[in-house]
Parts: structure tokens; sequence; C-alpha cells
């Protein structure tokens, strides 16, 4: 199987201007002349008419995704121009179950007419059996080969087929700290340094870290993310793509050591807020709010760039920076420098209406992203969204790490197929409940790899 | 929603036309056939549908799915009893099977207990039916609603942090030094934890049906034990007990029948994590997650097995009181 390592020199539009030791890209060839604050982009409601044939088209799409509370709203601001300059109503269903979801629905001959997940790896199968439509007929591909990675296309390309279109992009694997009360190291070069600071903390007799894992029927899923992240700086990316395509086995000693190295934070009473209980019961929205409390309980959380939203949620009166900061995870082998994961939602679509086709189009648009980089929780992957557009602090210093980067993978638990994905959700339920049954836990994923691959 | 309108007449309107339709016209065949036969044949006629109906979305699914457990996960390749192999041996489907045992014991005993005492209580006081109303809203709400309620009484934060859980606020607050409880999580209450809350979903069921069999009891009888000097627990004893001894069998094996086939609490409180898992929710797993129609199916078969006598048991007391009255 193609390697994958995103070279991402500029994944992201803003990278190469929030970043200003970057070097720039022509910016004639990605983005449009800036010219004042739009950055050259039209009215969103405009560009959501043109997507949908300059039509009134009215109608509905129905739409299955994981977005829920604060995070809907957000998102509804990306999808209000639409709606409203085309008359089409998004029917937005949301589930934490959302794989079995839309296996349900697709076995039962009822699809939703559009979908966005972020276990990509679901969407292989589908791909692969032709129940998706090859967005690759439905968008101009010229505007979306200029517009999006090379690298991220490959991931939603099987076959010669495009199955899904990147929407929102996270940076994940960094770590949440209150300035006002962290005295540890801000830039850790070495996860050691992060570590042992965290270890005189705990002999001080207060908890480093703090850690939610509960999320319903996707309960479990931040720690599979930590652990990636994890695997990939300890093992390298070449291991990363290879575990994720399904080439090495799950009881591999590289795995038991990631999963060892969570377990150092997560299975610890000493290192862990309210010991491995709380992290069992502890819902990831909540995950970070003991950092906040006065006083703190706890300094440290591992959460990608959405984070700051759900924490502003939490505490509407933090001031970004000023009492919530991140840095990224740092190295955990110094062989492999600086690395950095993404996640993100891909949009894909089943049932080929107008108003889908509609949806999408519109979607693709640097319009739509710059919805996206304004409502200050995701990046956009659509490279032509100008950099003014992300006023969020947060995103400006995620754009820098990755612009620094000294490489970018993809998330790979969220390629996983999918009972590989619940598998290893439930996994790093099972290990933080019970640390010594990891060898007993490790063998059952790997029989699950080994009936999970075509 | 035109179109959901549309399948609502077809339902409400449609079928019911067609089926009149059926039996006039069948009746005015019968109508020819000479006498004695018209009886023989007249049942099967009026039956037919319900017999169609039943074979079609019962009995031929229920066949189709013993079919396909000893096939393979996309039931293309017969493979014996592999899949029931899988199933004993499988550690998650062992606890599975711990645990419905568990819940089959439980939650029928406290949801009838329950229901039998609030029957008693509430049908001997002035505002009784008031009381059972409120005592019965808990059925009316859904499952999944019930569990998420559940979820916050049940919520956890860990010591020294405000309790939001109500049951740990009221723990922490009264039982002096002890600790907050992660009902849910620990593997010594969250079994427990799931058939309380299922207890409180069902025991309104049974005290409606055990208060109507209460009231069923003559006046009479009371009366006259009473002027024969027994008191109350006596008259509870020897008078009300056995007179609703069959209802409590139907309803005992009704809560074992949904003991067994429990899905929607522990899907929604736990998802079958930390030791909670049920046969309902592996077979859910195995046919939406693991997309193995071969062990859905076996897994399928074994609760049906697991139902049937019950079942069985269920309809012969069910007869049984019918009979008696």
């Amino acid at each position: 199987m193609r390697r994958l390592s995103l070279s991402l020199a500029v994944i992201l539009g803003l990278t190469a201007t929030a970043c200003g030791t970057a070097p720039a890209p022509s910016a004639s060839e990605t983005t449009p002349a800036a010219s004042g604050d739009s950055g050259g982009l039209r009215d969103p409601k405009d560009a959501a008419l043109d997507a949908a044939g300059g039509e009134q088209l009215g109608g509905t799409v129905s739409m299955l995704g994981v977005l829920g509370g604060e995070e809907l709203d957000a998102f509804d601001t990306v999808l209000a121009p639409f709606e409203e300059a085309t008359g089409i109503t998004i029917e937005y269903e949301s589930s934490r179950d959302l794989g079995v979801l839309i296996q349900t629905r697709v076995d039962g001959g009822n699809p939703p007419d559009v979908v966005s997940t972020p276990t990509i790896g679901q969407l292989f199968d589908y791909a692969v059996q032709g129940v998706l439509v090859d967005l690759s007929q439905v968008l101009d591909m010229s505007a979306v080969a200029q517009n999006y990675d090379e690298d991220l296309m490959n991931i939603v390309t099987r076959d010669g087929a495009m199955f899904g279109l990147f929407n929102t992009v996270n940076l994940a694997g960094l770590i949440w700290y209150n300035p006002t009360t962290y005295t540890g190291p801000t830039d850790p070069a070495e996860w050691d340094e992060l570590q042992s600071w965290a270890m005189d903390t705990a002999a001080g007799g207060t908890t480093p870290w703090c850690v939610g894992l509960e999320s319903g029927a996707a309960s479990g899923w931040p720690g599979a993310e930590f652990i990636t992240g994890i695997l990939l700086r300890q093992a390298g990316p070449e291991f990363h793509d290879q575990w994720w395509q399904g080439e090495v086995a799950w009881t591999s000693p590289e795995i038991k050591r990631a999963f060892e190295t969570y377990g150092e934070i997560a299975t610890d009473p000493d290192m862990v807020y309210g010991g491995p209980t709380a992290v069992l019961a502890t819902s990831f929205e909540n995950g970070a709010d003991a950092i906040f409390t006065d006083p703190p309980s706890c300094f440290l959380h591992e959460q990608a760039t959405f984070m700051g939203g759900i924490i502003a949620g939490n505490f509407p009166e933090l001031e970004p920076i000023e009492d919530v900061d991140f840095f990224g995870m740092p190295d955990l082998s110094p062989e492999h420098h600086d690395l950095q994961q993404i996640s993100g939602e891909v949009v894909a679509m089943f049932n080929d209406t107008p108003q889908a086709r509609a949806l999408v189009n519109y979607l693709a648009t640097p319009e739509a992203g710059a919805l996206i980089a304004q409502t200050g929780r995701w990046l956009s992957p659509n490279k032509s969204v100008p950099a003014e557009q992300y006023t969020d602090p947060f995103l400006a210093r995620a754009a820098e790490i990755l612009g620094s980067a000294g490489g970018v993978s993809y998330l790979g638990s969220d390629l996983l197929p999918q009972p590989l994905v619940e598998g290893f959700w439930r996994a790093t339920l099972d290990y933080v409940n019970d640390p010594a049954q990891l060898d007993a836990i490790l063998t059952e994923l790997e029989e699950i790899r080994q009936e999970s691959y075509p | 929603m035109l179109e959901r309108a549309g399948q609502l007449a077809l339902s409400v309107v449609v079928l019911p036309v067609l089926l009149v339709a059926y039996l006039a016209a069948a009746e005015s065949v019968v109508r020819f056939l000479p006498r004695p036969r018209q009886g023989a044949v007249r049942p099967w006629v009026w039956v037919g549908p319900a017999v169609v109906l039943v074979l079609a979305f019962l009995v031929i699914p229920a066949l189709n799915t013993l079919y396909l457990s000893f096939m393979d996960a996309d039931s293309t390749r017969f493979v014996a009893g592999e899949n029931y192999a899988h199933a004993i041996t499988d550690a998650d489907f062992l606890t599975a099977i711990r645990n419905s045992v568990v819940w089959l014991v439980a939650l029928p005993a406290l949801a009838v207990a329950l229901g039998l005492a609030m029957a008693v209580l509430t049908d001997r006081v002035p505002y009784g039916t008031a009381a059972r109303s409120m005592l019965f809203l808990p059925v009316a709400i859904s499952a999944v609603a019930g569990g998420v309620i559940w979820g916050f009484m049940y919520d956890y934060r860990p010591p020294g942090a405000a309790q939001t859980g109500t049951l740990n606020a009221l723990l922490t607050s009264f039982v002096p030094g002890a600790e907050p409880q992660s009902w849910l999580v620990s593997a010594s209450t969250n079994n427990g934890a799931l058939i309380v809350a299922t207890v409180w979903m069902t025991a309104g069921f049974c005290m409606v049906i055990l208060g109507a069999a209460l009231r069923g009891i003559p006046d009479e009888l009371l009366e006259a034990a009473r002027v024969d000097g027994a008191n109350e627990f006596h008259i509870f004893a020897s008078i009300t007990l056995p007179l609703v001894a069959p209802t409590i069998t139907v309803v005992t094996t009704t809560m074992a029948i949904l003991a067994l086939k429990v899905f929607d609490t522990v899907y929604v409180m736990t998802n079958g994590n930390f030791g909670t898992e049920v046969i309902a929710t592996i077979m859910f797993k195995e046919l939406f997650s693991a997309r193995d129609y071969g062990r859905a199916s076996a897994v399928a078969v074994i609760l049906m097995a697991a139902i049937v006598p019950i079942m069985i048991w269920n309809l012969r007391s069910y007869r049984r009181e019918e009979a008696a009255r």
C-alpha cells in the first residue's frame, strides 16, 4: 500500500503567513490576491448559490455526523449561508456511535444523503463497494487540485475515485495547560523532560495530568488517539503507516510500548487526577476541567486543537493564551524529530441528489473554508482560505506548530477499519481499567486485525 | 414528510380495506361449499392472514437466522458449529452469559417484589390512584431517556470535587467519611446499577398488573378472615398471596424475558464496557461493528434458545390463570 506521510509544506494557506519564518509559497498560485479583510473571498451566500448551480433548489439534505452541542452550533454557522441562499434545509443527525449508525442505515437501504465522519477508515470499505458517490464527478476537480493538499487527497481517493472531501482539520496531540498555574516546561524538546517535571509534581502530592475517556458509545477514543500519537513519535512514521494499513501485528513490542507509555499517565493514581477511576468515568468534554479550578487538581491535558473551543465553552471567563495555552507533544525518540499529527472530518456522499451535490460543492469553496476557520474550532483543509480568516489565537498557534513540523502524519487511529477503531477504543478502556491484562488485550486486537483487512 | 404521510395512509387505510376485501371474497367462495366442509375451511380462511404474517415476519426470519448461524461472516460458506464454538469460548460472551444470569435473577425478583409492595400499599390509601399514576410514570419513559437520566444519577467526580451525581452527592453529604463511588465503572457496582435503573423503569408495570389482580380478590373473603381474627399479615400471606400467585408467575416470567433481552439501558449507560456486556449487546456488536452475520446469528439463536422455555412457561401460567377464572 502507498506510504502516507504528509509533507505538508503547506497543508493550509495560513501556515505560510501565520508562521513568519516559513518561506511564503507563491501566493498567486494558491490564493487569490488578498484584498482587504475578506482576502478576496466572496459573500458565502453567493458561493452557496453558485454551488447550487445558481438555483434556489429548496428541499433537504440528510446529514449524519458526530458533532453535538456547541460544536454543532459552530458548524451551523458554516451551513447557515448555504441554507439561506439555496433554500435547502440540512437535517443534521448527531451520534457518537456514528460508525454503527452509518452501517445500519446502509444495510437497511436507507443511507443518509451525506455523512461527515472523523473515522475515515470505515469509508474505505464503502468506497471499494461502490456505495459512495465519486466526488470527482461532482466537484470542479481543477479547483480541488489547487485548493487541497495532494497527500490529503490521496487519503480520500481509492481506485481513482474520490470518495470524500476533507471538511475540517485538527492538529492532534497538543498538551493543554494553564499558564497562570503551570510551572513546568512550556516547550519541552523531549517527552522525558515533561514527564520528569510531572513525576516531581506527583511526588509533591499533586497529580500532574488530567484525562477523560468517557464519550458514550465512542468511549476510549481520546486515549486511542493519545496512544497513536505516542506510537508515531516512538516508532516513527514508517511503522505508524504500516500499522494502520494492517501490516504489523498489534502484539508488536512497539505497540505494547506505546500503551505502556500512555499507562504511565493514565493508570497511575499519582500521575492522573482521580486515578484510573476518574479517567474512565470523566467525559472527554470535561477532561481538562480540573486544570482550571481553584486550586487546580492537575496541570496537563492532551487533546487536539478543538479542545480550545470546548474549554472556552466550559469556562467562558478564561482568556486564550493568557489562561489557556498548549504546546505540541514533545519527541519520544531521538530518531524521530518534531513529528506532528493531524486528524479531521471527511464529508462523503451516499445519495446523488442535486441538494447533496450543492452542499458538497459549497463545502469545497474557500468561502465555506473561511467560515470554518472563523469558528475558531477547526482548521480548514482548503489552502485558498486566507490566513486572516484565522482570528483564533489557538489556531494561529497550531498553524505555527504545523508550519515548522519536521513531518506531518495523518492520525492512524482514524484510518483503521471500523472493527479495529471500536476495538482500539475499547482496548484503551480495558487497559486503563486493568493494566495487567495488556497482553491479552493486544492479542484480542491482533485477532480483530487478522479478520478486518481484505 | 409527505412520503411518510403516504406510508401512514397506506397502513391505516389500504391494508384494512384489502383485508376486508379478502375476507368478503373468501366468504363468498366458502358459502358455495357443502355445509359440512364449510366448518372445516372457514377457520383457516379467517386465521389465514395472521398465519401468513407470523410466517413472513417471525418464523421465516427465525429459520433464516438459524441457517445464517451456520455460515461464515458474509453468509457465503458453511462453517458448521464454528460460530457457536467461537461464542462459547469468547471471554466477552462468557461475561455476557454471567451477567444475563444475574439480570435474570435480580430484575424479576426486585421488580416484582417492589411492584407487589407498591400495589398492596397503594391499594389501601385514599390517594392510591394518584400514587399509582406517579409510580407508573417511569414505565412511559423510553429506556434510552431513562438510561441518560440514571447516567446523571450515577455521575462520578473524584473525591474532593463537587459531586454532581445525585447518588454520590447524597452519599458524601450524609455518610461521614464516605468516598464517592464510580457506580458505572466499578465492577462491584456497575451491573447492579444498571439493574436498579431498569427496575425503576419496570416496577410500575408490575404494580399495575398485580394491582388489578389484587382488586379481583372478593371483599367478602377478606371480611371473613378479619371476622375470624386474622391480622393483616396473615391475610396477606394466607389469602392475598395465594390468590395473586398465578399473576405473579406471569409478571415474573415477563420480567425474566425482558431481563434476557435487555439492550438499550446497557447500550446507553455503559455500552457493555467494564464487564457489563449482555447477550443483546454482544449480538449488536457482532452484527454492526464486526459485520459478522454468522456470529451475530449464532448469538441470536442462543438468546432465542434461552428465552423460549421461559416463554412457554409464561404461556402455560397465563392459560392456567385464565382457566382458574
